[in-house]
């Protein structure tokens, strides 16, 4: 439903479908206004909507936001610093007790190396709140692999091409064989 | 018992890796490439951004059998028609016609392009609140079919400032999002209503038309029938209204409101004025002729 502000003050807001204001547009009996500035071009996304999502998604969420606003006076500290790792400890306790209080248990809780992480992707999304998604900050996983997987994934392609009737399995141990050479671990020494 | 050693890359690794080599050039290497484009088909989801970008028009095969009216005594065979929008998957409109003709398919185009109180019979209006989807499109898509490629509705096309995409035969995978439509109405309502034929039980271009061996069939079909236009007009609506309050399946929020949030991104072609609503959907008002002319 749209609601139409009159200009006029005192005049009662009109409300009507989208469908009949548009029946109105093309029968010319409305019109359609543009606004004189120009259109907001920031290419970021202002708002995440969380009413899709089932509720025990909405009360983890509420949980992330609460403990990356109270572990941003630590952002800048090494995850494996005791100082950290206590005011963690610490942010989760008052959390837990909030949530108890509130009558949930055994709500969602994070290591506070995955959160560490987390802060520092919401830093590199220059803290906005829309960063912050459905299932925790925004996040691109690295694009260039170890040079030994990259070369395991070209010859998967050329050995699967070259005989298309192989298993998997003749795939792999084919692909074995060629990387061996190159990329052997040092045996361990007999323990025998 | 001996400690086997780890692989170097784990089997896991390749097996996923087997998923992402190219299907079609495994195949043409196997079987040969004119049997691979037989089989495999290079095509991904067509992307598109926002509603209104790309609309798919189509009949369906199936056919239901209908009274024109409550007054008409022989059941007559009507196809019907859907127009759907790409990106969110809405249904923008459909028609029933009984043999598809350039009328029709402008009809069908007018339907999906004006907001639905301006089309909808007056018993049905009320229920167009919640079906807020019209305006033109950038592109459309159809296939080569006789009615869609007629001159009047390329100029129609063309009047509007319509992209046309004419799909060639048998690539029914090009518009396959309008297919998937129809189907889904199908399985899921229309060939629960009495009347209904299938399209395997309809005909090929083999025969020319209806297949001989299914006349049965069809005639069970026709005996069955007691719906009239209007009836199935107001059903077909309702489970459309369903349809598009459904949740789309890869945004996984209801398709209507996919619809409602590109139109901050992408507003709204709208024809207007009574002038260009006459002139460009022309065919679709009777004809009667008076002093003035036609």
């Amino acid at each position: 439903m749209l609601t139409l502000m009159p200009e006029a003050e005192g005049e009662p807001a009109v409300k009507m479908s989208r469908t009949e204001f548009a029946a109105l547009l093309v029968l010319e009996e409305a019109e359609m206004v543009d606004e004189l500035e120009d259109p907001h071009r920031e290419m970021t996304r202002e708002v995440t909507n969380l009413s899709f999502s089932p509720l025990l998604r909405i009360v983890d969420w509420h949980a992330k936001i609460y403990l990356l606003r109270r572990m941003m006076r630590w952002s800048r500290s090494s995850p494996k610093s005791p100082r950290f790792r206590a005011a963690y400890v610490e942010a989760e306790r008052e959390l837990n007790e909030y949530q108890l209080a509130c009558g949930l248990g055994h709500c969602k809780t994070w290591s506070h190396w995955t959160f560490y992480h987390d802060m520092q992707r919401w830093r590199s999304s220059k803290y906005a709140m829309a960063a912050i998604q459905r299932k925790g900050v925004e996040y691109c996983p690295w694009a260039t692999p170890a040079p030994l997987y990259e070369e395991a994934r070209k010859l998967a392609h050329e050995i699967t091409l070259k005989h298309p009737g192989w298993t998997i399995e003749k795939v792999h141990e084919e692909a074995l064989k060629k990387l061996e050479p190159s990329y052997a671990r040092p045996k361990e020494a007999n323990r025998g | 018992m001996a400690r086997r050693e780890p692989s170097l890359v784990s089997y896991e690794f390749f097996r996923r890796i087997s998923k992402h080599i190219d299907k079609f050039e495994l195949q043409s290497r196997m079987l040969g490439t004119l049997y691979a484009t037989q089989s495999i088909r290079e095509i991904g989801r067509l992307h598109t951004y926002s509603p209104g970008e790309r609309g798919e028009y189509d009949y369906t095969k199936y056919a239901l059998w209908l009274y024109p009216h409550a007054n008409w005594s022989e059941p007559m065979l009507y196809y019907t028609g859907f127009g759907i929008d790409h990106e969110s998957t809405v249904i923008k409109g459909f028609t029933c016609t009984v043999d598809p003709s350039a009328r029709d398919a402008v009809r069908l185009y007018r339907n999906c392009a004006l907001p639905a109180p301006l089309w909808l019979p007056q018993h049905l209006r009320t229920k167009a609140h919640h079906w807020d989807v019209f305006g033109i499109d950038r592109i459309s898509v159809i296939d080569n079919a006789m009615d869609l490629t007629a001159n009047s509705v390329v100029l129609m096309y063309l009047v509007l400032g319509v992209i046309l995409l004419r799909m060639p035969p048998r690539r029914g995978d090009l518009k396959g999002l309008v297919e998937r439509t129809q189907s889904s109405k199908q399985s899921g309502y229309i060939s629960t209503l009495p009347g209904y034929v299938s399209q395997k039980h309809m005909g090929s271009k083999k025969f020319g038309g209806f297949d001989p061996r299914y006349k049965k069939v069809r005639d069970r079909a026709k005996a069955k029938a007691n719906l009239t236009v209007a009836d199935y007009e107001a059903k077909l609506l309702e489970t459309t209204l369903d349809y598009n309050h459904a949740k789309h399946p890869q945004l996984r929020k209801p398709r209507i409101e996919v619809w409602r949030d590109g139109q901050e991104l992408a507003p709204l072609v709208l024809p207007t004025g009574n002038l260009q609503i006459r002139s460009v959907y022309a065919l679709t008002y009777e004809t009667s002729l008076t002093r003035e002319g036609v």
